[in-house]
């Protein structure tokens, strides 16, 4: 009976450990049943999101790609903005208005009879506007001056011109020569004539070219105004100093002469040679230029002017 | 073999094989004990002999499950107790039924002559239970069997002496019970004789009648699992306990190797199943930062494709711009364009423009005597490139030839001068004619022959702003010179300076010396002492000695003032 007893518990034992353990087995299969299904799901979670990377991947790649193959945009476009957007002349730099020309394709071999340059540099460029009371060829063309227009300033600067020369003859100075000096003459300063004139001149070349035209106009017939004694005066730019003409030899043996004329504190030095033109400011005096000052005066030219009259 | 294990090989035999005569030599062994004990407890040889067949009856049927190690003479005893037990309860009944109760008592009664021990046997069976098996079933074989010294010990599978000693512990054992139920007479030479005057001899014809009877209780031969059970039945206790063991085991050890083994795929599944996880996180996030970047790729794109399509439609308006430039610039109506930044000039008039000092140093052509020119970027970098080498070989000569000296011969110097300084230099000869002509060369090669002569003009006139000067071209047979000198002008120090060669000269206007300080502002009416100085394009070989010289005297001049 023992034994059956001890066999009964020692089996019970066993049957408990036994079943305990199946329990126990039977629950972690449970729970691996449950990470196989969890697996699969995320299996298929991972499939779903590699297929997701690879299409993004795809699609980042392309996008990558057509990026690149994007064209760089012109740097032209900042400047052709600007053109567009109706930009004042005077608002392109000196490198955009290069650029611009190189755009229209402008230089010496595409434009023919004409050259195409900058209102700007037009400002810089230096050509005589009047003379003898007449505009010039270079000042009507750059300017694009009209016949009417050209008709206007030239009535305007005849008149001012004999109102000067009538002025200069009775008032120019002239100094007995001495010493190496052969001839020596001065205008003194008459700043209402000077203001008057200059009013006058400014107000009908404004009138008749406009703004634009009228300032470059009146820019390019400075050395004109000068002479005409125009800027002189106590609102003008230079000292109010007289304008002085002195004819000197360069030695008593020599018969080459050269000249001085001062005007303001700027004072200019030259020889006296058939193409070197007489002062402007004595002209009104001296219409004959240096043949009659040097008749007035009595002193011989140098040979240079022979020469010129014998060809 | 000793007597357990013949019993046992017995009790083997008569379960397993039916063999009666191992039956028969085990009830003929041990029927002196049972029949004395019933005997003992009821008191009828008649009762006694139905209590002995009852109880080798009860051996028959559980002969199976009898162990190696079972002593069968103390289970005899026990079952003939029990038995006996029962006998007289079922006597017991029926003779208060026949109200004979009273005959009973002297059934019960001890002979006269056997005073000493007469107490002490209805307690003897209780005494010998309290006995442990090995002490009771000692005391059984050697009293109620009747069995040697000897016979015991091989019975036990012990020595003589070892019997004798057991014999001897388990009567004193015996013994002690009695004292301690208060016989204290009940010494050990009292209880041997209690048992020596208990045990009774069977007869012939009992030990037959109860074989016979046991037999008819027996069950049939085990086969089978029947025989299985026996078989396990005759195993010991240890061996019981190990074959349950072992039979427990084994499922037990498959389970704990199952729940290892699911245990050990569980984890495998969970770190697989964290992998995947962490896998599809990291691709989230990298999907995420993809999507991120791609967006703003696409964003980048349809802004660069709007930006391409604004590029376009400019483009295509800039182009309808120029053409509109381009036709109202060569119009044969043409005017001024007041909203245009270019204008047109026709070449023929060309001759009349001028540019003041058209090149720079260090050999930098004008803007707009590019524009009158109309050079192409190649043309002015070509041109530029000469004019540069041209500047650097001038300078290089006249610094080698330069000399100062206080006699001004070719430029005017006022007489009223504080201090003045001469810087001359000679004819520099046909250094200058190789510098000239190969500077000639290479502009003429740029311009052509439709532009150059624009150019040669300027390079032949002399005069103080024409290129024949800033180019110093006309340095080859005649000498030049800068005078810089100090005066008072208008209540103050002013310096001026004058260049000249042979028939030509010039003369700046006076500058205050208190510019040139080294701590004063070098403007002064919008010009800088370095435009003033540069302003005529006189070679740096002049310059820079000019304007030390002026810094000199300002610091000599002015400082000597203010001490």
């Amino acid at each position: 009976m023992k034994r059956i007893i001890l066999a009964i518990l020692i089996l019970s034992a066993g049957t408990t450990v036994f079943c305990a353990l199946r329990h126990n087995a039977g629950l972690t299969r449970e729970a691996l049943v449950e990470q196989q299904q969890v697996w699969q799901s995320a299996t298929q979670q991972l499939v779903d999101v590699r297929i997701t990377k690879q299409n993004i991947t795809e699609h980042w790649s392309e996008t990558k790609q057509r990026l690149a193959a994007q064209p760089p945009l012109p740097a032209l476009t900042e400047l052709a903005a600007k053109v567009l957007a109706g930009a004042a002349p005077e608002d392109f730099s000196t490198a955009e208005r290069e650029q611009l020309l190189a755009e229209l394709g402008f230089h010496w071999n595409t434009t023919g009879d004409y050259l195409i340059v900058s209102k700007k540099s037009l400002e810089a460029i230096s050509f005589r506007s009047i003379r003898h009371a007449a505009l010039t060829d270079a000042a009507r063309a750059a300017l694009a001056i009209t016949p009417a227009e050209q008709t206007a300033l030239e009535q305007m600067t005849a008149r001012l011109e004999i109102e000067r020369a009538d002025w200069a003859k009775a008032h120019v100075q002239r100094e007995e020569p001495s010493g190496l000096t052969v001839a020596k003459y001065t205008l003194p300063i008459d700043a209402a004539l000077g203001q008057s004139q200059s009013n006058s001149f400014t107000g009908t070349v404004l009138a008749t070219l406009g703004d634009e035209r009228g300032k470059l106009f009146r820019d390019k017939s400075w050395g004109w105004m000068d002479a005409m004694g125009m800027l002189s005066g106590p609102e003008a730019a230079y000292a109010n100093r007289p304008t002085t003409l002195e004819v000197k030899r360069y030695a008593a043996d020599r018969d080459d002469l050269g000249y001085t004329l001062q005007q303001g504190y700027s004072m200019m030095s030259s020889s006296v040679l058939p193409w070197q033109p007489l002062p402007e400011a004595f002209r009104a005096v001296f219409p004959g230029g240096w043949p009659e000052l040097a008749q007035r005066e009595g002193f011989e030219l140098p040979k240079e002017f022979k020469e010129v009259q014998t060809r | 073999m000793n007597q357990r294990q013949s019993d046992f090989e017995w009790l083997q035999q008569f379960a397993r094989a039916g063999n009666q005569s191992a039956f028969r030599d085990l009830v003929r062994r041990h029927i002196d004990l049972v029949f004395a004990t019933a005997l003992r407890k009821v008191g009828d040889p008649g009762g006694a002999e139905e209590i002995s067949q009852n109880v080798f009856s009860v051996l028959a049927r559980k002969a199976w499950q009898f162990a190696p190690d079972d002593s069968l003479p103390a289970w005899l005893h026990k079952t003939a107790l029990l038995e006996s037990q029962a006998w007289l309860r079922g006597e017991m009944r029926r003779r208060r039924r026949e109200q004979t109760a009273a005959d009973l008592g002297t059934t019960m009664k001890t002979p006269d002559e056997q005073p000493a021990f007469r107490a002490l046997v209805p307690l003897l069976d209780e005494a010998l239970m309290s006995l442990r098996e090995k002490d009771r079933e000692v005391l059984l074989l050697r009293y109620y069997e009747s069995q040697s010294l000897k016979e015991v010990g091989t019975a036990l599978g012990v020595s003589d002496d070892t019997a004798q000693k057991r014999v001897k512990t388990a009567l004193e054992k015996l013994s002690q019970f009695f004292q301690r139920r208060g016989f204290k007479s009940a010494t050990v030479a009292a209880t041997t004789a209690v048992l020596q005057h208990t045990a009774s001899s069977a007869t012939t014809a009992t030990v037959s009648v109860v074989f016979n009877t046991a037999l008819q209780a027996a069950p049939p031969a085990f086969v089978g699992i029947g025989a299985w059970l026996v078989r396990f039945a005759s195993l010991t206790k240890l061996q019981t306990a190990a074959v349950c063991v072992a039979v427990s085991a084994i499922p037990v050890a498959w389970q704990i190797s199952e729940h290892r083994e699911a245990e050990a795929e569980l984890r495998q599944m969970q770190n697989q199943v964290v992998a995947v996880q962490n896998e599809i996180e990291m691709l989230q996030t990298e999907t995420v930062r993809l999507t991120e970047v791609t967006d703003r790729m696409e964003e980048s794109l349809a802004r660069s494709q709007e930006a391409a399509e604004r590029v376009a439609e400019t483009e295509q308006q800039f182009a309808a711009w120029k053409d509109s430039v381009r036709a109202r610039l060569f119009a044969a109506d043409y005017t001024w364009p007041d909203d245009l930044p270019f204008v047109r000039i026709p070449k023929a008039v060309l001759p009349e423009l001028d540019v003041y000092q058209p090149v720079q140093l260090p050999g930098t052509i004008r803007t707009e005597a590019r524009e009158l020119l109309g050079l192409t970027p190649a043309e002015r970098e070509a041109m530029e490139a000469a004019a540069q080498k041209h500047f650097t070989a001038m300078d290089e000569l006249i610094e080698s030839r330069r000399f100062g000296t206080n006699q001004a011969r070719y430029t005017w110097v006022p007489k009223d001068a504080l201090a003045m300084q001469v810087l001359s230099v000679p004819p520099l000869g046909d250094a200058v004619a190789e510098r000239a002509a190969e500077l000639k060369e290479a502009w003429r090669l740029v311009l052509g022959e439709e532009r150059w002569p624009m150019i040669e003009a300027q390079l032949q006139n002399s005069g103080t702003h024409t290129l024949q000067r800033i180019f110093n071209l006309d340095g080859e047979s005649s000498g030049q010179e800068v005078a810089v000198w100090l005066r008072q002008q208008d209540g103050m120090l002013t310096v001026a300076y004058s260049w000249g060669r042979e028939g030509t000269s010039f003369s700046t206007s006076g500058r205050p010396l208190s510019l040139f300080l080294p701590d004063s502002p070098s403007e002064w009416t919008g010009q800088s002492n370095e435009d003033w100085l540069g302003g005529y394009n006189l070679p740096s070989a002049f310059t820079r000695p000019m304007l030390a010289w002026i810094q000199q005297q300002a610091e000599l001049q002015l400082k000597k003032g203010d001490r």
